[in-house]
């Protein structure tokens, strides 16, 4: 890469590392992770860049961020949790009086997801993205996308029995 | 969908994005990274970047005989060497400005005349026989469809693949060195690797039990010489940086571990890593960027370290060449010939070479990679055996 390249690829990322680092930290849940993450990604993606900087560099970025972070080449070496498919009885929901930090034990469910499983959630839920752009993004058919969505929520209430609070809000305001 | 848990999602996912702004020198600290790990070569007067990948594993031919061309550039002798570039991939075709499929082409080798042959696939990877091609296509937008399937190189007929788990990182599926397998390196969710039968297409899934229980990181697989197995790099968890070779544990093609050989820390994993006969096994050692790095040679039954060898002034570690040889591409033509004191009969400087050099560390040969415009952007090249191409092919192989 010649100096010209270096200097935009150097203000390319000072100017969207912003964006990129929340994808990270959103998928990550963890600053550090986040940073290794994104800087995996970025040092992968500087050979690239006469390439990819024709086209949207920042889309390329952050798809290749979520296929790193679901590969399984990594997943174990962080030691997460990998959803069973089969997935276990549901514990008892915990009384709707009490007073628990729900966002705090859904934080801490959402850290113990499968990598596949929470960049599924974060694709839909925090970039909000459909189904056919997830697919696209994660290298997999629509379906598969669907199933994993599903998966990770079962997973998620079984990991965070609170969850059960919103269901009994949903059926209230019905 | 529960919309108060839709709700939720989103805000944990916010609170989570906002608990840390992103680090200081990302960039600078990506531009060392890829310049570390040799991915990067700067071209004399283009300036551009070429990733080069060479996948040698059984592809590469039997010990080569004894040279009688020492340091000699290839493109002055008339001398058929066991190895020749296959295939050139990701040649970016200058006049094509828009993200169309037609952005990248590729040259490959035609056996019955040793001359390249252009093809309209953005990324080739012939079979150690040439018989087939692994072929994908694709285009330059952000996320492009891509398609991988394997032409038949006689009628040029191509099968697709469609199964989605195979994954996108085609670059790193190996063909088998009998080229009866592909290896699938990254499975979407399967612990394991997969072998594509290139006559059916059919997968087999192999699982490693122990990749669960064993707290390392996986950095990469590649086939055993013999095709019986594969070997798994990893690096321990603990005490390690990331992407750093501690060990390699050998799979037979059932997912049974075979042996695993510690190689002690510093050395970073590429591809591929085995000598042909299996003997040895070819480490990078830590270097910065401002010095060439260090090939460090070990047994691989015990480990011991057998041979270090020093990399040419700006070359890149592509695999051996045969058991007794080392297989380098040397990119920048700023820093001068290959080793000065072996190499003065190659003349002037080349911009891209591949140098030969034993495990003493000296220069054998070297041959000029001509096949494509010495400021042409490619992204790949993969090597197999000579065995086939006409005399008159000689000046490119090595």
């Amino acid at each position: 890469m010649n100096a010209d390249l270096e200097r935009e690829f150097t203000e390319f990322v000072e100017a969207r590392s912003h964006s990129l680092f929340r994808t990270a930290l959103a998928l990550t849940g963890h600053r550090q992770q986040a940073e290794d993450l994104l800087q995996t990604v970025l040092a992968k993606g500087v050979p690239h860049w006469e390439r990819i900087r024709t086209g949207n560099p920042e889309g390329y970025l952050r798809t290749a961020l979520y296929r790193q972070q679901t590969s399984w080449w990594r997943s174990v070496r962080r030691g997460r949790e990998v959803s069973a498919e089969q997935v276990p009885e549901i514990a008892e929901p915990r009384d709707d009086n009490a007073t628990v930090d729900l966002g705090l034990a859904l934080r801490q469910a959402l850290a113990r997801l499968a990598p596949k499983h929470r960049a599924v959630l974060v694709l839909r839920y925090f970039e909000d993205l459909p189904d056919s752009e997830i697919a696209q993004i994660l290298n997999c058919t629509e379906s598969t996308v669907r199933s994993q969505h599903a998966r990770a929520l079962a997973r998620l209430r079984v990991l965070c029995p609170d969850l059960a609070i919103l269901d009994t809000k949903e059926k209230t305001s019905r | 969908m529960n919309s108060h848990l839709s709700g939720a999602l989103r805000n944990a996912f916010e609170e989570l994005a906002e608990t840390a702004p992103p680090p200081a020198g990302l960039a600078p600290a990506a531009l060392v990274a890829a310049r570390r790990q040799r991915i990067t070569r700067r071209i004399a007067s283009g300036g551009t970047a070429v990733a080069v990948c060479a996948a040698l594993i059984g592809v590469i031919a039997a010990v080569a005989p004894t040279s009688t061309t020492d340091g000699t550039d290839r493109s002055a002798s008339d001398t058929m060497r066991p190895n020749v570039v296959t295939a050139y991939t990701g040649i970016r075709d200058a006049n094509v400005t828009d993200p169309s499929p037609h952005f990248f082409y590729s040259l490959l080798l035609d056996y019955s005349t040793g001359r390249y042959e252009r093809v309209a696939y953005p990324y080739v990877k012939p079979s150690p026989d040439g018989r087939r091609v692994l072929v994908t296509t694709y285009d330059d937008s952000a996320t492009p469809p891509m398609r991988t399937g394997l032409m038949d190189r006689a009628s040029g007929d191509v099968r697709w693949i469609s199964d989605a788990t195979i994954g996108s990182s085609l670059a790193e599926n190996p063909w088998s060195p009998d080229g009866r397998w592909i290896l699938l390196i990254d499975i979407q969710g399967e612990r394991g690797f997969g072998l594509l039968d290139p006559e059916t297409l059919k997968i087999t899934y192999v699982p490693l039990p122990d990749v669960a229980s064993q707290p390392e990181q996986r950095l990469n697989l590649v086939w055993t010489p013999d095709g019986n197995g594969v070997a798994m790099m990893f690096t321990q968890v603990a005490d390690q940086p990331e992407d750093t070779v501690t060990g390699i544990r050998f799979y037979d093609l059932t997912g049974r571990v075979v042996r695993t050989v510690s190689t002690g820390p510093g050395a970073y994993p590429f591809l591929p890593t085995l000598s042909p006969g299996g003997g040895g096994i070819a480490l990078r050692t830590r270097s910065s960027p401002q010095e060439p790095f260090v090939i460090t040679v070990v047994d691989s039954t015990t480990g011991a370290v057998r041979h270090t060898v020093t990399a040419p002034p700006g070359g890149s570690l592509l695999g051996w060449a045969d058991e007794e040889h080392l297989l380098f591409q040397v990119v920048d033509s700023d820093q001068g010939p290959a080793q000065p004191s072996a190499a003065t009969t190659a003349g002037a400087t080349q911009s891209r070479q591949l140098v030969v050099v034993d495990l003493d560390g000296r220069v054998d040969h070297s041959v000029t990679l001509s096949a494509v415009d010495s400021h042409q952007y490619f992204q790949r090249l993969f090597i197999g055996p000579s065995t086939g191409l006409p005399p008159t092919a000689a000046p490119i192989t090595f």
